[in-house]
């Protein structure tokens, strides 16, 4: 190209004929290099002007729809069209169609004889005019046409150059129009090879869409394509599988397509046919929806292929940015592209429906398999729900009860990772304004696909998650013929649930509804175990002057286990205490009963056999017959509290643990014995130990120090040293802070027992008296008590101490501990120690209701605690014990 | 006045002077407020010596209040007499009540 130009410039002009040879040289080597179309134009254009001192020049293609396309216009600005239609009166089409050289003189002769836009004729000057056809044989292949601006008719030279001129450029574009036409065909066939491999390794239908979309795009230089697959819910929506360039811009805003539009897409859909629209005017005339859009990105072609994917239908579009034809090869390429396709999709959906099969298979049998363990109605609510999340990636959820009174639904789970989590309300009323009321109500499933939808709908649920719901789904929990609940599901995205998950859901709440109802029946046995287990402890402990004991049953954990633990203190018929803990192995209401049947039964045998160990074999061969014992484990104690002795044997059990009052500890495991199993060759043995003033016992439960997954060791060197920083504590608080501090913090912990048991110091004196809960008694045991603490060795002070702080706790008894009419009694005991002196002020009747902030019983406590070191007061449904440690020898003033 | 407890009352002008001797507790509080309470009605400041009273509890302190209460709000003035060594000046001093005056 190049090359010609410069050899033209350097020829001159001297010698017409030296001029015309030259020229025609120039020409050959020009069109010779020339590789494109658009190249030979360009040289055919630039040689021609100046040789017919020409204004204008145009060289066009033919083709196939018998159509000009202009490679080339020279002179007219932008005037010329692209393309111009045999069909059309211009002396170019002419040319073609007599497939004869066209002259016309002047500007005058040319509007005479064609009907040429004023605008065109205008910018071709006012002179000569000749159009030449482009023929291979007798066969168009083009035309060429220049314009003078003076009226000259063309000499035989000119003739004979413009001749040459068509002749050659007819050849070259010949020959160039195949060659491009073979090298598009190559790079089809490279496309499509490129797409086969692409498909072949492609997962999923948005990777076969995305692989076929980038090809066509780089093999046909389109500017957009899209894959657009109709819903197998929903044939007239269509869901963007892919979409590259300018429908790229355009699918962000419109992830959908409406296919019962007349969109070009929706109109190949639907007549499963090819739609072409190769320019602005066809786009207007064949889709002026299209059209629109179209205009808004700067497309102004669109070629729709359709595509059919099993029973669903579908399009893949085609942008162009300039109007022009598909040749013929693109439109067959772009067949094969569709078909590749279509293959690709039909095998990726059968892969992808295998999967979600797979998928929603493993997710049942998931929750199938948590929900056989599931023992509490919210551990069933956040299986169903975890796994409903995982399989439609929604992002919250809740599964909602119907509450005893039949109109209120309780939220008994909820689930999600995202913030609309905490949106659930914990209950609605059982209102169709929300998506799970409407669930439940209608007993079915409920959705709202879109944000519209959901508002127009649910507006209780649109308005309480906001725009973090776009669409929501609902079930409803069925049990039989009743409807016991429902789930909701909410999704940050507009969507519609399919067919199978939907399928998958039901499956799910039922298996949810009957887990449901299973462990509704499993928490009223825990109900009632629990009640029988508290039925079967003794409502309190036992009172003796020389000890203190607190016992405490903490049951396991919110989760369902009712154990059988329990605990007993009693009185023996020689002035001695039996102290029991026990642990009965097992569950739910048969634990609780058989540990009922061993604590009356040791209760029973322990008023004629007071040998620990006697009566733990007494116990086991019970156990074996009437007492259907499987297996147990006891500890048995009995404390003389005057002398402190104690004789204990542990049956399997874990060993008493002793504090001394001075904070040393140890391990009571002399007494250990075999479990209560029904052994044959049960042999028990005993041992004894022996109890200071101020020593603290400690029987309990495994519980207290067993962990899953640590040794025994660890857990008995624990409880040690908590019982050893705690033993100058009341006993009840020793027992409530073990509990607190050692329980472990896991589910499923097992019950626990503690008695705790402390030997008092040892009265030199004691006061006792019993007096009638009358007012005027008062003066009375005032009179009494002062006679006998003049008989101690005690300053006036504490004298006055003492009768003023028992003074205090009498009346309180008097004035509170009974409705009036049924006055009982009060007791009165003080125990005078080395350094001080205890008093327990008892009544046997029920507060009354008194105000906290009543100021004169705050005064009465501040008096008592004032003068005390300290105050424990004890509340039971038998009486209220208030125990006060006063020290003596204090000076108080 | 029975023989538990007892109260006198003086008139000196305006101010009344009264002395409480013997038990107040639960059986006598009624007794002592209802007396107090007249001995206090027509005057504008009362001394009331306590250093008699052989027992005396947190229901005889609150009746002390209410009626050192009345005189205040009326414009009056309630003082106590409890030396420190006296039961009732024990008592005071242990429940550091103060709204009572003590003299």
């Amino acid at each position: 190209m190049a090359v010609g130009r410069r050899s033209w410039s350097t020829s001159g002009l001297t010698s017409d004929f030296a001029d015309h040879a030259a020229r025609l040289h120039d020409v050959t080597a020009g069109l010779a290099a020339a590789a494109t179309t658009s190249e030979i134009a360009d040289v055919v254009i630039t040689q021609g002007i100046p040789a017919l001192s020409a204004r204008t020049g145009v060289l066009g293609v033919l083709e196939e729809q018998d159509e000009l396309r202009f490679l080339r216009s020279v002179g007219y600005g932008d005037v010329f069209p692209e393309r111009l239609s045999l069909d059309e009166p211009w002396p170019i089409t002419a040319a073609v169609r007599t497939r004869t050289m066209v002259e016309l003189r002047d500007v005058v002769e040319r509007r005479a004889e064609y009907a040429v836009p004023e605008r065109v004729w205008k910018a071709s000057g006012q002179g000569t005019l000749v159009a030449v056809p482009l023929l291979i044989g007798n066969r168009p292949v083009g035309a060429l046409g220049f314009t003078r601006e003076e009226s000259r008719p063309l000499s035989a030279d000119e003739r004979g150059l413009v001749e040459t001129l068509a002749n050659q450029a007819a050849l070259a574009l010949e020959r160039a129009v195949l060659f491009e036409a073979d090298h598009r065909a190559r790079e089809q066939a490279e496309g499509l090879q490129r797409v086969a491999s692409a498909v072949a390794r492609a997962a999923t239908m948005g990777d076969v869409a995305t692989a076929v979309a980038s090809e066509a795009l780089a093999v046909l230089n389109a500017s957009g394509v899209t894959v657009v697959l109709a819903r197998a819910s929903d044939p007239s929506v269509g869901d963007v599988l892919a979409s590259r360039g300018l429908a790229a811009e355009h699918a962000r805003s419109e992830p959908t397509v409406n296919l019962a539009g007349n969109t070009i897409t929706a109109q190949s859909v639907r007549l499963a046919e090819p739609v072409y629209a190769e320019s602005e005017q066809e786009l207007e005339s064949g889709s002026p929806e299209s059209a629109r859009v179209a205009d808004s990105f700067g497309v102004r072609g669109i070629a729709s292929l359709p595509l059919v994917v099993g029973d669903r239908r579908g399009a893949f579009s085609v942008l162009l940015s300039e109007s022009r034809r598909f040749y013929p090869e693109e439109r067959r390429f772009l067949e094969l592209l569709a078909r590749s396709c279509e293959q690709g999709l039909l095998r990726a959906s059968l892969f992808e429906a295998e999967q979600a099969a797979r998928t929603r298979a493993d997710i049942l049998g998931a929750l199938a398999a948590t929900l056989s363990g599931a023992v509490a109605v919210s551990e069933v609510g956040s299986a169903f729900l975890d796994n409903a999340l995982r399989l439609l990636t929604a992002s919250s959820g809740a599964l909602l009860l119907l509450d005893e009174e039949q109109d209120t639904l309780n939220a008994v789970s909820v689930g999600g990772a995202s913030p609309s989590r905490d949106l659930w309300l914990p209950s609605i009323p059982v209102d169709e304004s929300y998506v799970t009321g409407a669930a439940f109500h209608q007993a079915t499933s409920v959705a709202a696909s879109t944000r519209e939808e959901l508002e127009a709908n649910f507006p209780g649920t649109a308005s309480g998650f906001g725009g973090s719901a776009r669409s929501a789904y609902a079930g409803a929990l069925k049990l039989g013929d009743t409807t016991i609940g429902a789930f909701g599901l909410v999704f940050e995205d507009e969507r519609d649930v399919s067919v199978e998950d939907q399928r998958l859901l039901e499956t799910m709440a039922d298996l949810c509804a009957q887990a449901i109802g299973r462990a509704r029946s499993y928490e009223m046995e825990h109900q009632i175990a629990h009640r029988l287990q508290q039925a079967m402890l003794p409502p309190g402990v036992i009172r003796h002057p020389g000890v203190e004991v607190a016992a405490s049953y903490h049951a396991g954990t919110e989760a369902m286990e009712v154990g059988g633990d329990w605990y007993d203190t009693f009185s023996l018929p020689d002035g001695r205490i039996g102290l029991v803990v026990g642990d009965v192995v097992g569950q739910g209401i048969e634990a609780a009963a058989t540990m009922g049947r061993l604590r009356s039964a040791l209760a029973a045998y322990a008023l004629y056999e007071t040998s620990p160990a006697e009566l733990m074999a007494r116990l086991n061969h019970f156990g074996q017959g009437v007492g259907r014992v499987d297996f147990a484990t006891a500890c048995f104690a009995v404390l003389d509290p005057e002398s402190g002795a104690l004789t204990y044997t542990s049956a399997g059990h874990p060993p008493p643990l002793l504090v001394a009052a001075d904070g040393t500890s140890r391990w009571l495991t002399d007494g250990s014995t075999e479990p209560l199993y029904g052994s044959e060759t049960f042999d028990p043995v005993q041992a004894t130990a022996h109890l200071q003033p101020g020593d603290l016992l400690l029987l309990y439960s495994d519980g207290l120090v067993e962990r899953r997954g640590e040794h025994i060791e660890t857990g008995l060197a624990r409880l040690g040293e908590a019982a050893r920083s705690l033993h100058n504590q009341p006993v009840h608080e020793i027992c409530a802070t073990l509990a607190a501090d050692l329980r472990p913090a896991v589910e499923h912990a097992d019950d626990i027992v503690i008695l705790v048991v402390r030997r008092k110091w040892a009265a030199r004196a004691v006061f006792q008296r019993v007096f009638p809960a009358r007012p005027e008694e008062l003066r009375l045991m005032r009179l009494e008590l002062r006679a006998w603490l003049d008989d101690q060795e005690l300053s006036r002070s504490d004298r006055e101490a003492v009768v003023l702080a028992v003074g205090e706790a009498c009346a309180n008894a008097v004035e509170h501990a009974y409705v009036e009419a049924q006055a009982g009694d009060v007791s009165v005991e003080l125990s005078m120690l080395d350094d001080s002196l205890v008093v327990a002020v008892r009544d046997f009747g029920s507060w009354r209701a008194v105000p906290h902030d009543d100021p004169d019983r705050g005064r009465g406590y501040e008096i008592m605690r004032a003068l005390s070191e300290r105050v424990d007061i004890e509340s039971g449904p038998d009486g209220t014990i208030v125990t006060m440690y006063l020290p003596h020898g204090v000076d108080r003033s | 006045m029975n023989d538990v407890v007892s109260i006198r009352a003086s008139l000196a002008g305006d101010e009344a002077h009264i002395v409480i001797s013997g038990e107040v507790d639960l059986s006598t509080a009624d007794t002592v407020l209802r007396q107090l309470e007249q001995a206090v009605a027509e005057c504008g400041s009362a001394v009331c010596d306590l250093s008699k009273v052989t027992y005396i509890d947190s229901r005889g302190i609150r009746l002390l209040v209410h009626v050192a209460r009345g005189m205040r709000e009326r414009g009056g003035r309630f003082t106590v007499v409890a030396p420190k060594e006296t039961v009732a000046g024990g008592v005071l001093r242990l429940t550091h009540v103060a709204e009572l005056e003590l003299a």
